[in-house]
């Protein structure tokens, strides 16, 4: 890992996107830092902070109906001095519709509703905002429309806030503001406070329909990793029902770490695995080369070091 | 094109139609109470010799649950005149033969019942509270009961992200069936600012997670029609189904041949009849006949 970050870093910019609803911006550089991985918290970007800067920025002042968790997104929604409600669990009311009605107790200041990861999501939570979205004057936001995290034991499967999200686009009949990738959001944001060019970005994800696509829409470069949710069949067999179809990456690699294990010299096996796009061998020679290329002031790689960084 | 119901559709109606199919929730009654004219209406089609069904997506009843509800109302209805998605769905599982168990998403009371009476095995029905704080506190109080080969979802409003987990974790095998009652969005409450979420919204996140799409059981799947065709003998082209929604009791009617009319006591409005300088297609989805509510047929007949 040291490594890799080493290689990566040595004259590069490096941030950190993350769909992730469930920490804070500062939950997060404590948890990259404590993995070695250096990190500013300009440089970490989350979609519980962005859901609070978004409304911030638009000026919001009424209440948002947080479905989502109260320590990260709520913490958020805090920092930056916006009411909410609606977070932790709630209990069902009543077993009929008109038990239901008469106990919803609708709050009128409520103008937002924000759906993030939320495991006490249920009927009650589903209605409240289902309700509060009938006010076409209600803003509708989503962290993420991802449906499944990866787990290690594959005889389970891990909803998340995607199918939060959808559920109440069904219920509403409205569609979301999304905020997390593949919107371009998070981007704009970097591309403001750190003038980034998209065309000298490469964004490395493991989604295609979340990571590849975000890259995609921002005019950046995009590298697939296998060692997440997408598979090389996506590559291989794009389709419309994996929303794989428009979000093909300009690279593959098994992982991260492969990038450190090309030396120079076995470029052309690594364009052997690049996906059909019109771009040239060019831009892989000057992605592998930049990278290694040291500060002014110290000597450039010799044969010797590559070999070492490729073992 | 979509006709407004009139006295002189109303009588070729009751020359060429034999059967009358009601949808329940937004025609009969609602979150309201019995819809103003539409008891009168039914009355009167029995007393020109006419046979009445109660078709209905709703998975929160059993049949013997509808018997009395109508009852309540006055509504003339026997158990096999009515149709719903609990009853079907165990229809369904028990005619195709199945002898595993079932996991549900349902109420107890109804998909649970009518399993029951199917002499089908089932689990999960009620409270599923999340214990633990994290994916793994979550996934080790999980234990996937292996004689499960079936996941079947209906209306819950004990839904909860742990029988979602559970749902879709089961859905991974891909020899375990996936059955739906319905796909409705939401139940009508008329005028109201209320939205009360349907089953849809619960195959939605199911469905999303697992990857699958469901065998729907309701409308507009022909799967009720086939069994009340079955037990009546109806002839298709002398029945006619009655609803408020275009996507599901419409459909339903193109899907087993029948005449349609939608209402606008329910979901639908106006808004949902194609004019003619719309679009050049026409709409898949569009009735043979609308009107206000089952009272601008009445009125004619």
């Amino acid at each position: 890992m040291k490594r890799r970050h080493k290689f990566l870093l040595q004259g590069k910019q490096v941030f950190y996107v993350t769909n992730s609803s469930t920490h804070t911006q500062e939950h997060l550089v404590k948890k990259l830092t404590a993995f070695g991985f250096p990190a500013q918290k300009a440089e970490v970007l989350c979609t519980s902070q962005i859901a609070a800067r978004y409304l911030h920025n638009a000026k919001f002042s009424d209440k948002v109906y947080l479905v989502g968790k109260e320590e990260a997104m709520g913490a958020e929604l805090d920092k930056v001095g916006i009411e909410y409600t609606g977070t932790g669990p709630e209990l069902l009311i009543g077993e009929t519709t008109a038990d239901w009605k008469e106990n919803i107790n609708l709050d009128p200041k409520v103008k937002c509703v924000l759906v993030g990861f939320d495991p006490y999501f249920n009927y009650m939570k589903l209605m409240r905002a289902a309700c509060y979205l009938k006010n076409p004057s209600c803003l509708f936001l989503v962290t993420s429309e991802e449906s499944t995290y990866p787990v290690r034991d594959r005889s389970f499967c891990l909803p998340v806030t995607g199918c939060i999200s959808k559920s109440l686009s069904v219920a509403s009949g409205r569609e979301p503001v999304v905020l997390g990738k593949p919107s371009p959001v998070m981007f704009e944001v970097l591309q403001t406070m750190f003038d980034l060019e998209p065309a000298r970005c490469l964004m490395v994800g493991d989604r295609l329909d979340t990571d590849i696509m975000f890259a995609r829409r921002c005019g950046m470069q995009s590298l697939l990793v296998l060692s997440g949710i997408s598979t090389i069949d996506h590559i291989k067999q794009p389709s419309e029902k994996s929303g794989t179809e428009n979000a093909q990456p300009d690279f593959y690699a098994d992982n991260l770490a492969s990038l450190t294990r090309i030396p120079v010299g076995c470029l052309g096996h690594f364009i052997a695995h690049r996906t059909d796009t019109n771009r040239g061998v060019e831009p892989v020679r000057k992605l592998i080369a930049a990278s290694r290329a040291k500060s002014p002031t110290s000597a450039p790689p010799t044969a010797s070091d590559d070999r070492e960084k490729a073992s | 094109m979509a006709k407004l119901m009139t006295r002189e559709i109303s009588e070729e109606i009751v020359r060429d139609v034999d059967s009358f199919l009601f949808d329940c929730d937004g025609v009969l009654w609602d979150g309201n109470g019995p819809i103003k004219g539409s008891l009168e209406t039914v009355l009167r089609l029995k007393e020109l010799g006419k046979q009445v069904f109660y078709v209905t997506n709703n998975s929160s009843q059993t049949r013997d649950d509808y018997v009395k509800k109508c009852a309540t109302y006055g509504f003339p209805a026997q158990k096999d005149e009515i149709l719903c998605t609990a009853y079907i769905a165990a229809e369904y599982l028990r005619t195709a033969n199945f002898k595993d168990k079932v996991y549900v998403i349902g109420k107890k009371e109804a998909m649970g019942a009518e399993l029951e009476n199917a002499g089908i095995r089932y689990t999960g029905t009620g409270p599923d509270p999340l214990e633990g704080n994290t994916y793994a506190d979550w996934l080790s109080n999980i234990k996937l009961d292996p004689e499960v080969k079936c996941v079947l979802v209906g209306f819950d409003p004990h839904i909860s992200y742990m029988k979602l987990i559970r749902a879709a974790s089961y859905l991974k095998k891909p020899d375990c069936v996936y059955l739906a009652t319905n796909e409705d969005s939401s139940l009508p409450v008329k005028n109201s600012d209320i939205c009360i979420p349907g089953t849809g919204c619960i195959v939605k996140p199911v469905s999303l997670a697992s990857g699958r799409e469901p065998i729907v059981m309701g409308k507009p799947a022909p799967n009720m029609f086939e069994v009340l065709r079955k037990v009546h003998n109806l002839e298709p082209s002398r029945c006619m189904m009655i609803g408020d929604r275009k996507d599901t009791d419409i459909m339903f009617a193109k899907n087993c041949g029948m005449r349609s009319m939608l209402v606008f006591s329910g979901i639908s409005s106006i808004d949902d009849i194609q004019q003619i300088s719309d679009t050049e297609e026409l709409e898949e989805s569009q009735p043979d006949y609308y009107a206000e509510n089952l009272a601008g047929l009445g009125i004619f007949i």
